[in-house]
């Protein structure tokens, strides 16, 4: 909104509402089954410095360590963050009516398309989602609420992306808001790792990033759950390199078969290839990382 | 371009069901947090 983008399916807003003062959506607590109720309205920063952030996730506390700036976390929100638009030059150039503009095509394939931009699951517009948060609250599992005129729902969190189908980027109607992220409670012997790419190391949006969250005992991978971000237009849940993984022993050679099926069918475009292996090396590292942290558990 | 937003006419909201009634009173309503 503040860049004032525009276009035949896109308008300036006529009206805007403050959130901030809503007080249910600016906690963060536990209830009686564990569960962590984070209000969408809650900043990047209070949630950082939240006592309930457990160490078993510390996966989440790595990622909302690494978005944005201080300053910018002092003031950005969950439910901002996930649901924030793309970072595709075309769509945030006046002069560019894309598809998420509502215009008849995307502009990066034959454009630029180096850092922002999706290697799978693209459709008519290729620029992959920007959140840090999602792919690490996905892999914790967590749930969506949305209130809207029709009442209350829960979506699991990939369940809110729409992707690259239509000009928006979730599945919220025009008058729903996303109200609180819950994330079920995770076992005390839950191990977890978040790796992040990008251009800058002081503060910057990822090229490619992977959360990883699993049980695994004595070597063997009981139950993970993978999520790649930064380059697809939502999150991907890795399912085919989690298959794989669950009964293993994690040694190197299962990480770097999980690390290959994770990428398997990309479809990259002309300047972006390098992103397939970025993203295999973070797998492989985020794998590594649980493997190396399940020792210290046992 | 930045210091145009005090030109958006915005609204405080106190309650979710507030927000929900701001939201649902005309077209292209946005929410800020």
């Amino acid at each position: 909104m503040k860049d004032r983008i525009t276009g035949p399916e896109l308008s300036l807003p006529s009206l805007l509402v403050n959130i901030k003062g809503i007080a249910e959506m600016n906690r963060v607590f536990q209830d009686e089954q564990g569960t962590l109720h984070i209000g969408g309205a809650v900043t990047l920063r209070q949630l950082e410095q939240s006592p309930l952030l457990k160490p078993e996730l510390g996966a989440l506390r790595s990622a909302l360590g690494q978005i944005g700036s201080r300053q910018i976390r002092a003031l950005g929100t969950v439910a901002g963050n996930i649901c924030q638009r793309l970072r595709c030059l075309y769509f945030r150039h006046p002069d560019f009516i894309c598809f998420k503009k509502g215009g008849n095509r995307c502009h990066a394939p034959g454009g630029e398309h180096r850092y922002y931009h999706a290697i799978m699951h693209y459709g008519k517009c290729v620029a992959a989602h920007p959140s840090d948060l999602a792919p690490v609250l996905m892999a914790y599992d967590a749930r969506a609420a949305v209130e809207g005129p029709k009442g209350k729902r829960a979506v699991r969190l990939q369940e809110l992306f729409s992707g690259a189908k239509d000009t928006g980027q979730t599945i919220l109607e025009p008058h729903e808001l996303l109200t609180e992220i819950q994330v079920p409670r995770p076992g005390e012997t839950t191990v977890h790792s978040f790796m992040k790419s990008r251009l800058r190391r002081s503060f910057d949006f990822a090229l490619s990033s992977v959360a990883a969250v699993g049980r695994v005992s004595r070597g063997v991978v009981e139950d993970i759950r993978i999520v790649l971000g930064g380059i697809a237009p939502l999150p991907v849940e890795a399912a085919k390199s989690e298959e794989i993984l669950c009964g293993k022993y994690l040694n190197d050679d299962i990480i770097s078969e999980a690390a290959e099926a994770a990428l398997k069918g990309a479809r990259p475009l002309p300047k972006n290839r390098y992103k397939v292996d970025l993203t295999k090396t973070l797998v492989k590292r985020a794998l590594e990382e649980i493997r190396e942290k399940q020792l210290n558990v046992l | 371009m930045l210091f145009e937003l005090p030109a958006f006419e915005h609204v405080d909201a106190k309650s979710i069901e507030e927000a929900l009634r701001f939201l649902e009173s005309r077209e292209g309503v946005k929410i800020i947090a």
